[in-house]
């Protein structure tokens, strides 16, 4: 059977017309509902006692429903019982608002579609029990008997009167002296603690012991805890005719308790915390409702000894943190001076002190925020604006709140601390600078990651080798922090040492991956390994758990650029096994080329495929690919980390051959060939070294050619080789002839140029010719 | 000269306004020095070089004005230049010290008034 409202009850219908009477009964059994009958009020007594929901139609035989309602709610045994009236007759909005006097909770009128009816009944029976479960609270408060403050009440059920002691008179701050009615109980009572305390009457009457807690609101005290420990009072015949109980005031431990569980829980989620905004974000509320005041605040020293407000939380505006104090009077000045935790009333407070506060503070408390060494380090201070009472054990709880506070915000601290020194092993142990093998051009970048938890491991370099091959490699260590950075470091060292006695790309992995396996580093580490033949026209790779190099041919004319991923058979990481197989894969590439080599955090985002970071990365890469090497790594690191948003570490090498920034002339050995060396120089220089001084570049060029024109005797020496290329920011130009110079000193001119506007030169002669070797940089030389 | 470069000269006032044009390097700079020395007359006060116009100067080009110089100075006749500030052409007579030993100039008419005015170059104080 289906239950619409999910919640059965046993309801009694009370209703002298046995045709609506089973109506009811049957939309209700159809809800899944027990439902009793009585056709009138006589007949209803009974068994009203048993049922959750009490149906009753307005009109009986024996009496009006609405003054049996009545009758109901003043009976604290029926407290708990919901009442719904019906009525066919009355009509109008005052009967309505009559039947909700008597104390129904609800009022419908015939003829009621069954689907109201449901969702009345059920509405009904959730609301009794969800007063039911507040009233089930936790009872490990025993020791608060403890705590003196103990009074004796008695309850006569049969004058429905509670007997005043004075005891009792004095812990509610009343001066009545007589019996109070038990009616007027529920104005005390806290109205969400109703529910429990009726609840435990219900329990007395039936002669069960019952303890409870709850709130009583008492005129000249505010707001009490109230533990009730009562026992059912017997008549000779064993019928249960009243209560006796015992009643402790419990508020300060109530508070304290809370404010306990507040510091608990602050910790707990302090410790989590990575950054001070987070942290504070997360304590300071916490600590505002424990303490129940406004506004609590939190004042740190800052790195030069000053204290700053560096966070607060329920004024009226946000503050902008830190703000600098001045405290030298008032309340946080003298916690700071004693290193004690004090609290403070309008009177007292020094309106300097809290001043950063655009809410009024009538009443305030702070206490000195140390750290596990008992360094004082700050105030955390909480204010209200209207009167508090700080007692001493909230004041001795807030002392403890912030001598356990320091602690996790020095670990904060000292994260941020960690994050720059990470940074800086790191890039300590990065190639600086990275030289540029022969006809490849090199542009590196590392950037550490948004958080300290995100740095270390990621790194490139180049390696060439004797043979003229070149070894290009970006490489990643699992884990991260400054463990992290110096495997990585290890690692760096371990390929040097192997580059120049492995074949290829597979042989040095496998070596790198033997010495990891035995160092027993218990970390792995991913790697691109890229192996560059000596003419640069062949490329072995190989993977290992590492994403794939980008490959830019550039475009001819109308034929754009491609940009593709090169393909290698995947292998394991380094680390991971020491029998895995290394594998290589051999690529053509064309005359002119530019490969990225990268680490994954240019491309993975957590919860995103792969495939979408590659997407960017390719598409950057081909947007850029025309610009010079340092403009086209700036552009996709830029570019990958705006669609990425928070980035881990991440490493890139971009290589480059270009053909023709690599100008190579021979000129005859004639005076009138200057003039077209010139043209060639210049018109190289102005499309590959942009930011060299072209001029001087030609002076410098030409004077050394004329040199070698001039000058040059031998046999062989029909030509000079002129080259010219560009290495990182540099333009390098080497004039070379097969003859010796007869004398270099002729008249000092040229040499004297070259001097004064090359950035270095250098002129080397053996038995093959001179060789006058000029690199110019982007500095125009001033004379 | 040759393709590379050509030669103007006029007269003014009591002075020869010689000018540089195109580029100066080993394979004309015998030619030029040759034309130079045919172009001035012993009348002249002095010559005035303008190498504004000058595209290319390289160190032959300093050894012809330092070779014309002294055939001037033979003939207590003064040289004074014209080059563009901050030219390479500039840079290039400061590197080599003619600046120090000649008047150079920002443009002819400066130059001329110069001559004119019979100011001596600080021959000798360098």
């Amino acid at each position: 059977m289906k239950m619409r409202n999910g919640l059965p009850g046993k309801i009694l219908v009370v209703d002298d017309d046995a045709a609506g009477r089973e109506a009811l009964h049957r939309v209700l059994t159809r809800a899944g509902h027990t439902v009793l009958h009585a056709a009138d009020i006589a007949s209803a007594w009974p068994q009203i006692g048993t049922v959750d929901l009490a149906i009753i139609d307005v009109n009986l035989p024996d009496g009006n429903g609405l003054d049996f309602t009545r009758s109901l709610r003043a009976d604290l045994r029926y407290a708990a019982l919901a009442i719904l009236q019906i009525s066919a007759l009355a009509v109008g909005p005052t009967d309505h608002a009559d039947g909700l006097d008597s104390g129904a909770d609800a009022y419908l009128v015939h003829p009621i579609p069954s689907i109201v009816l449901n969702s009345t009944v059920g509405a009904l029976l959730r609301l009794r029990r969800a007063e039911k479960s507040l009233s089930e609270r936790d009872r490990d408060l025993r020791s608060a008997l403890d705590a003196g403050g103990v009074t004796v009440a008695r309850i006569d059920f049969q004058t429905q009167a509670i007997d005043a002691t004075e005891g009792l008179m004095a812990l509610f701050g009343t001066e009545r002296a007589s019996a109070v009615p038990l009616a007027y109980m529920d104005t005390y009572v806290h109205s969400d603690d109703r529910a429990a305390v009726h609840e435990a009457l219900r329990n007395l009457k039936l002669g069960r012991d019952e303890e409870t807690e709850f709130r009583v609101l008492t005129p000249r005290r505010g707001l009490r805890w109230i533990l009730s420990r009562a026992s059912p009072l017997r008549d000779n015949d064993g019928v249960v005719g009243g209560v006796t109980t015992t009643l402790v005031d419990i508020t300060s431990r109530r508070t304290l308790q809370g404010q306990l569980a507040a510091i608990e829980k602050v910790l707990e989620r302090t410790n989590a915390a990575l950054e001070f905004e987070e942290l504070a974000k997360r304590a300071l509320p916490e600590i505002r409702d424990a303490w129940n005041v406004d506004i609590v605040a939190l004042c740190l020293q800052s790195d030069d000894g000053r204290m700053e407000l560096s966070a607060s939380h329920g004024d009226e505006v946000e503050l902008p943190a830190p703000i600098p104090l001045n405290l030298t009077t008032g309340l946080l000045s003298r916690v700071m001076q004693t290193g004690e935790a004090k609290a403070e009333h309008s009177a007292q407070l020094s309106a300097q002190d809290l001043s950063f506060f655009r809410t009024e503070a009538v009443s305030a408390a702070a206490a000195p925020v140390l750290t596990a060494d008992g360094q004082l380090v700050g105030v955390i201070a909480v204010a209200a604006c209207t009167h508090r009472e700080f007692n001493a054990e909230s004041l001795q709880l807030l002392a403890v709140l912030g001598a356990r506070l320091g602690g996790p915000l020095r670990r904060v601290q000292a994260s941020a601390e960690q994050r720059a020194l990470v940074v800086a092993l790191q890039e300590q142990l990065l190639p600086q600078r990275t030289v540029n093998p022969s006809s490849v051009q090199l542009a590196v970048r590392y950037i550490a990651g948004s958080s300290h938890l995100d740095i270390g491991g990621d790194w490139y370099d180049c390696i060439e080798l004797a043979s003229g091959e070149a070894i290009l490699l970006v490489g990643d260590v699992t884990g991260k922090g400054a463990k992290a950075a110096v495997v990585m470091g290890r690692i760096r060292s371990f390929t040097q040492a192997l580059a120049g006695r492995a074949s290829g790309p597979a042989d040095l992995l496998s070596g790198l991956n033997q010495l990891l396996y035995r160092d027993d580093l218990a970390d792995m580490a991913t790697l691109c390994c890229v192996w560059l033949s000596a003419d640069r026209n062949l490329a072995r790779l190989t993977l290992a758990g590492h994403p794939p190099p980008l490959l830019i041919v550039p475009g001819v004319e109308s034929v754009p650029a491609t940009v593709t991923f090169l393909d290698a058979v995947p292998c394991l990481p380094l680390g991971a096994g020491s029998a895995t197989r290394y594998e290589e894969a051999k690529v053509v590439l064309p005359s002119d080329w530019t490969l990225l080599l990268y680490t994954d955090g240019l491309v993975e985002k957590r919860r995103q495929n792969l495939d979408v970071g590659l997407g960017h990365l390719s598409r950057h890469a081909s947007e850029a690919s025309t610009r010079s090497l340092g403009e086209l790594a700036d552009a996709v690191v830029r570019g990958c980390s705006d669609s990425i948003g928070q980035h881990d570490d991440i490493a890139l090498l971009v290589a480059r051959r270009h053909t023709a920034a690599l100008l190579q002339l021979r000129i005859p050995n004639q005076r009138g060939a200057i003039a077209g060396l010139r043209r060639e120089l210049r018109r190289w220089a102005e499309r590959f070294a942009p930011n060299i001084d072209t001029e001087a570049l030609l002076v410098c060029a030409c004077e050394a050619a004329s040199n070698s024109i001039q000058h040059a005797c031998g046999l062989g020496n029909e030509t000079v080789e002129v080259t010219a290329e560009i290495d990182q920011d540099d333009a390098i130009v080497t004039v070379r002839d097969s003859g010796r110079w007869r004398n270099r000193t002729s008249d000092g001119h040229g040499l004297r140029l070259i001097g004064t506007m090359t950035k270095t030169h250098t002129i080397s002669s053996d038995d093959d010719g001179t060789t006058v070797t000029m690199v110019f940089d982007s500095k125009k030389v001033e004379v | 000269v040759n393709e590379l470069a050509w030669v103007t000269a006029q007269s003014r006032q009591e002075s020869r306004l010689v000018a540089l044009h195109g580029e100066v390097d080993m394979s004309n700079s015998t030619a030029i020095f040759k034309l130079l020395a045919s172009a001035f007359s012993n009348d002249d006060d002095g010559v005035v070089i303008d190498l504004t116009d000058t595209q290319y100067f390289d160190s032959s080009g300093i050894l012809l004005l330092l070779r014309f110089a002294d055939a001037l100075d033979r003939k207590r006749q003064q040289l004074v230049m014209v080059a563009t500030p901050g030219s390479t052409v500039s840079k290039l007579l400061d590197i080599s010290g003619i600046s120090a030993k000649y008047l150079r100039f920002e443009n002819t008419s400066a130059a001329l008034e110069a001559l004119a005015g019979g100011r001596r170059a600080p021959a000798g104080d360098v």
